[in-house]
């Protein structure tokens, strides 16, 4: 059950009427805490139920392993390093089982010629997200950056609470926890605020992401039947009915915990504005880049370069950019196997490492040149192609599916000329994004160029007219047949 | 070690790191003050730290510091 299906809709506003009851109705601020966080306990568990009972179970399981995990950690002492090493350890194993194992078990099967096996173990829904989230917590509890939550219910919600259950956005336990030590209100500003954004994310699942989805379905399938400016409008949309989509759900999440009283962090902001890989992730799916640079490439970066400490002064000079690119190379990896299953994940994190290098090495020779960085739009269209080009592993299921795309794309030959007016629309709204951030940075005069949030007045006529004709336009041509989000799936 | 033998010693690291000789640091000294001073310069510079003085940071201890007093504050209490 997620913000897609229409039964969560009566779901959600149950939640709130109850949420609303209990901080009207309970008096006393501990009581009314209590239940609040019983009730948000209840509702995410329930949301886990409706995939399926038995994912509880393995819910419940990383929870309680996570709470001991955290609280073994900080009495410990000098040994809460390899205490959290076997914690984590634990954790990523249980992820990796529930998302590698067949895999793995196929691909041995094929090496040594035996049929494969049929047996897919179905991952619990969000785990991916919870246990990411409680693999930062414990690592965060080791570094003593903060105390272990002594609080199972706190602890229970940092790593389930629904809204962000099944695509994040990620949160840190320095971030959420003390948000659920308080006792958080709704509120009139916070339930505006919260339901625009949640329209506005709704808008473009429903209408962008789902319409363009079907038109990349289709020529995703079979290349071949489509003209070569049909592949390349295609193979141009993919990555913006992506953040279509998953920007779409993260405004969702982030609305709905608004309404509720909660914070969650920003996932993107105009990623399609780079210059750059770096530049990219540092603004798409933001809270996941966060999470990789805090517990991946910045650990591994201090370990490769007190590794070449020893080494004489010219040498650390004229390789200064290797313990970086070695830690980008390996965290770009594994955010490719974390993203899916399968060889083509990985090539497509693989990709992004070599590229982060690459622009890493160029951009420190030119520096060195003392090069300006020169005109940004050339730059910002040529990373705009590169990350396309990239995604085809991402969207296709195997590494010959995604050379015959690119053979479709350069070679020429006839196919159906099918120019998807929801794609053009889709870059048009890309632009127009774009377009408005700009008009909003020069009014602010500010260095920076940020997403605009949307800010309706709602106590106004025209704010609450605006909203409900976005709302409208939503049900009107949005698409309601059978979708997902596309992160759903890790 | 006094304080000042800390400044003294740090200001050979930060002109080191960042191949400028004219860095002097102060307690309010922040990675707003130098151009260089970015994430992946901030790793070089705790782990060139910590060799100059023979001590070993903790991933939380790298993250958290805000500016160059506090990085004194901690080197004092490693070194002491």
């Amino acid at each position: 059950m997620s913000f897609n299906d229409l039964g969560f809709y009566p779901f959600l506003l149950l939640i709130l009427l109850g949420l609303f009851g209990v901080q009207v109705l309970i008096k006393k601020e501990q009581t009314a805490l209590l239940i609040r966080k019983i009730l948000l306990l209840f509702s995410s568990f329930a949301v886990i139920w409706c995939y399926r009972p038995s994912f509880c179970l393995s819910t419940a399981a990383v929870i309680l392993i996570t709470y001991v995990g955290g609280r073994l950690i900080e009495r410990a002492g000098t040994g809460r390093m390899r205490i959290a090493g076997l914690f984590v350890t634990a954790l990523v194993l249980w992820l990796g089982y529930f998302k590698y194992f067949s895999f793995l078990l196929n691909t041995f099967c094929t090496l040594i010629g035996q049929p494969g096996t049929l047996i897919r173990i179905a991952a619990p829904i969000g785990i991916s997200f919870y246990i990411f989230t409680a693999v930062g917590y414990l690592l965060d509890v080791a570094w003593e950056k903060y105390p272990a939550e002594r609080n199972l219910l706190n602890l229970s919600l940092m790593l389930v609470f629904f809204p962000k259950l099944l695509c994040g956005p990620l949160v840190r336990g320095d971030e959420f926890l003390p948000q659920l030590r308080e006792n958080r209100r709704m509120s009139a500003d916070r339930f505006m605020s919260g339901i625009q954004l949640f329209a506005f994310g709704f808008f473009k699942k429903v209408v962008l992401a789902n319409h363009m989805a079907r038109f990349l379905d289709s020529v995703f399938f079979a290349p071949s039947a489509f003209s070569m400016s049909t592949l390349w409008l295609a193979m141009l949309s993919n990555m913006p009915a992506l953040y279509f989509d998953f920007s779409g759900y993260s405004d969702m999440a982030i609305g709905v915990s608004r309404m509720m009283g909660y914070d969650l962090r920003s996932n993107f902001n105009l990623p399609f504005i780079t210059t750059n890989i770096s530049d990219f992730w540092s603004r798409w799916h933001i809270t996941l880049t966060d999470w990789l640079q805090s517990y991946l490439f910045n650990p591994l970066a201090v370990r490769f370069r007190r590794m070449m400490a020893g080494k004489p002064k010219a040498f650390r000079k004229k390789y200064k950019l290797l313990p970086e690119c070695a830690a980008a190379v390996i965290t770009f990896f594994v955010s490719g196997v974390w993203h899916g299953v399968g060889f083509n994940f990985a090539i497509f994190g693989l990709l992004h490492g070599i590229f982060y290098v690459i622009q890493k090495v160029y951009g420190q020779a030119r520096k060195a040149k003392g090069k300006a960085s020169g005109l940004r739009f050339v730059p910002v269209l040529a990373s705009f192609l590169l990350i396309n080009l990239i995604q085809v592993f991402f969207r296709t299921e195997t590494p010959g599916e995604a050379v015959r795309f690119y053979q479709a794309l350069i070679v020429p030959h006839a196919g159906v000329f099918f120019p998807s007016f929801w794609c053009l629309i889709g870059l048009a709204a890309l632009c127009g994004e774009i377009i408005l951030a700009r008009m909003e940075q020069r009014k602010q005069g500010s260095a920076e160029l940020n997403a605009v949030q949307p800010r309706l007045n709602l106590r106004t006529v025209p704010g609450m007219t605006a909203l409900l004709f976005l709302i409208g336009l939503a049900l009107a041509l949005g698409y309601f047949g059978e979708s997902y989000f596309v992160y759903e799936q890790f | 070690m006094t304080r000042a033998d800390i400044y003294r010693k740090l200001d050979e690291v930060f002109q080191d790191v960042f191949d400028d000789e004219s860095i002097h640091v102060s307690d309010e000294t922040t990675a707003n003050d130098i151009e260089d001073w970015d994430s992946l310069e901030h790793i070089n510079l705790m782990v060139a730290v910590e060799n100059a003085f023979g001590i070993k940071f903790n991933m939380g201890q790298i993250g958290s510091l805000k500016n160059v007093g506090e990085m004194v504050d901690l080197i004092e209490k490693k070194v002491g």
